[in-house]
């Protein structure tokens, strides 16, 4: 009997071994391509569906099958296709740190600015100014214009992408966004009652901005709709009401003074996500891991876990917390703020 | 000022606007002119240097204005002399550890203008006909213009 001649095969890309008898196809799996299959979701569609768990833009991406079999990940980016190889760097990225690097998800901004703030000396001082006095240094104003950015992030993404909305909103919320109103109409009675009494043909009036208001008239023309703003903030339901309903408030305030205090709740979940953020990155892409309570020392997932577990426990006004255990990583760690910038102007 | 330079990077730092014009030898700080046309009230705070001393401490300055972190203030500003790079294209480092653009600016900007009124000359043969170029970064240029605005050589 005639044998019948084989082919054998090595797939390139992931080693496996196919030996071609005729018609027949047989697939022989080499501890290689196992690995390699172990690491790699094996369908295009199951590529993509890793990328966007990830929380990457698939947006542009979409599963092809070629003519002769075989899964391809496409590329449709501004009008051009284009085929991902499966060396991507990005796959191996995502493969070897089991992160994604996208700068905007990952808000180095916001890492930037806690680190600014940590450090941030004045003239000839010896010690720094401190977190706290930082951000009252932005004034009352960067406040309101801060949570309607926010705001407006949050309102975008509530849809399509809830892990981040989640936490984003874990610290500016209704919550924070009505103790911010509250907060304000204090500060605006306290400052209205030490405008000075003008009067127009006897009638006591006060002099806001550039508007003259009767006295008796400042709880209907000044306060009433203000609170009743403030019941909007309260009672929105999702973040496109909630952003609706502030920046109606804002639109109805009137601009207060650089120094007025800002408001308690706000500064502490600025703290807190902040604080949060920067952890984060710390963590996925400087290489820092976090001491747990019982003084273990976690690994890269350990420590994005219990970070997660920590900003639950603080994100209802003890985002201050989150910040003395950032200034603890930092110090478990070993970085030291002062000396690293010091070798990146001598560099 | 008793010290113009230290003091207006001060105020930079603390949210300060200003604006460095080199070829009428002028600065404002807030609207106010600190220096006009050249004169001024107080000391610069300074030292002249020599030719060499100078680029290497432009050079210096503007590396560390180069990968500066932009703020939305200092991406406002619509007149720049000298280039920087785009938040994504600055390293985690640069992000971390860098100076924040309005400051590294004035810094930059301010030594030149003081140097220029320290009496820096351009030598043609030295520097070049129309502008220097850092051999360092080659995004570094310092046109001849800036040193000498009265300068109308044909660009034949």
């Amino acid at each position: 009997m005639r044998k019948k001649q084989e082919t054998n095969v090595t797939c390139p890309t992931c080693g496996t071994e196919l030996a071609i008898a005729g018609k027949k196809v047989t697939i022989a799996e080499t501890a290689t391509a196992s690995n390699k299959q172990a690491q790699l979701p094996k369908t295009a569609h199951e590529r993509i569906e890793a990328l966007r768990s990830v929380g990457v833009d698939v947006s542009c991406l979409f599963a092809m099958q070629g003519a002769n079999g075989g899964d391809y990940v496409a590329s449709n980016k501004n009008g051009k296709l284009s085929i991902l190889d499966d060396n991507d760097p990005i796959f191996d990225y995502i493969l070897e740190k089991g992160t994604v690097p996208n700068r905007r998800l990952f808000r180095r901004f916001v890492m930037a600015q806690m680190f600014h703030m940590l450090s941030y000396k004045d003239y000839g001082a010896w010690n720094p100014v401190g977190v706290t006095e930082m951000i009252h240094r932005f004034g009352f104003e960067y406040q309101w214009k801060m949570l309607l950015d926010e705001l407006r992030a949050q309102m975008k993404m509530e849809r399509n992408d809830p892990e981040n909305f989640a936490d984003r909103n874990r610290w500016f919320n209704v919550k924070v966004a009505t103790a911010m109103a509250e907060d304000y109409i204090e500060h605006l009675k306290a400052h209205v009652d030490g405008l000075p009494v003008k009067k127009c043909k006897g009638i006591p009036y006060k002099r806001l901005g550039s508007h003259n208001i009767f006295v008796q008239d400042l709880h209907s023309k000044l306060y009433s709709p203000l609170r009743l703003a403030a019941y909007h903030i309260g009672a929105a339901k999702n973040a496109t009401q909630l952003y609706n309903a502030v920046k109606k408030f804002n639109d109805k305030r009137f601009k207060m003074k650089h120094s007025t205090p800002q408001s308690k709740a706000w500064i502490d979940a600025y703290k807190g996500a902040g604080a949060f953020y920067t952890m984060q990155n710390l963590i996925r892409f400087h290489n820092c891991t976090a001491i747990d309570d019982n003084g273990r020392r976690l690994d890269k997932y350990q420590s994005l876990a219990f970070l997660s577990a920590k900003a639950e426990e603080y994100k209802n006004g003890n985002g201050w917390r989150l910040l003395a255990a950032l200034k603890k990583m930092l110090d478990d760690n070993g970085i030291d703020i002062k000396k690293k910038m010091a070798q990146w102007r001598r560099k | 000022m008793d010290n113009i330079y230290q003091e207006t990077v001060r105020a930079v730092e603390n949210g300060a606007r200003f604006k460095v014009d080199f070829q009428t030898r002028s600065l404002k700080v807030n609207g106010k002119y600190v220096i006009r046309d050249g004169s001024y009230e107080g000391v610069l705070g300074v030292p002249h240097c020599s030719d060499e001393e100078f680029f290497s401490k432009v050079e210096e300055l503007y590396r560390s204005y180069k990968h500066s972190i932009p703020s939305e203030r200092s991406e406002s500003t619509s007149r720049r002399y000298f280039g920087a790079l785009p938040e994504r294209e600055l390293s985690d480092d640069d992000m971390l550890y860098g100076e924040r653009r309005d400051k590294s600016q004035i810094e930059l900007e301010l030594f030149i203008l003081c140097q220029l009124l320290g009496g820096f000359k351009w030598n043609p043969e030295k520097f070049g006909r129309w502008f220097w170029q850092s051999q360092e970064d080659k995004d570094l240029v310092i046109l001849r213009q800036w040193v000498e605005p009265n300068n109308n050589q044909s660009t034949i």
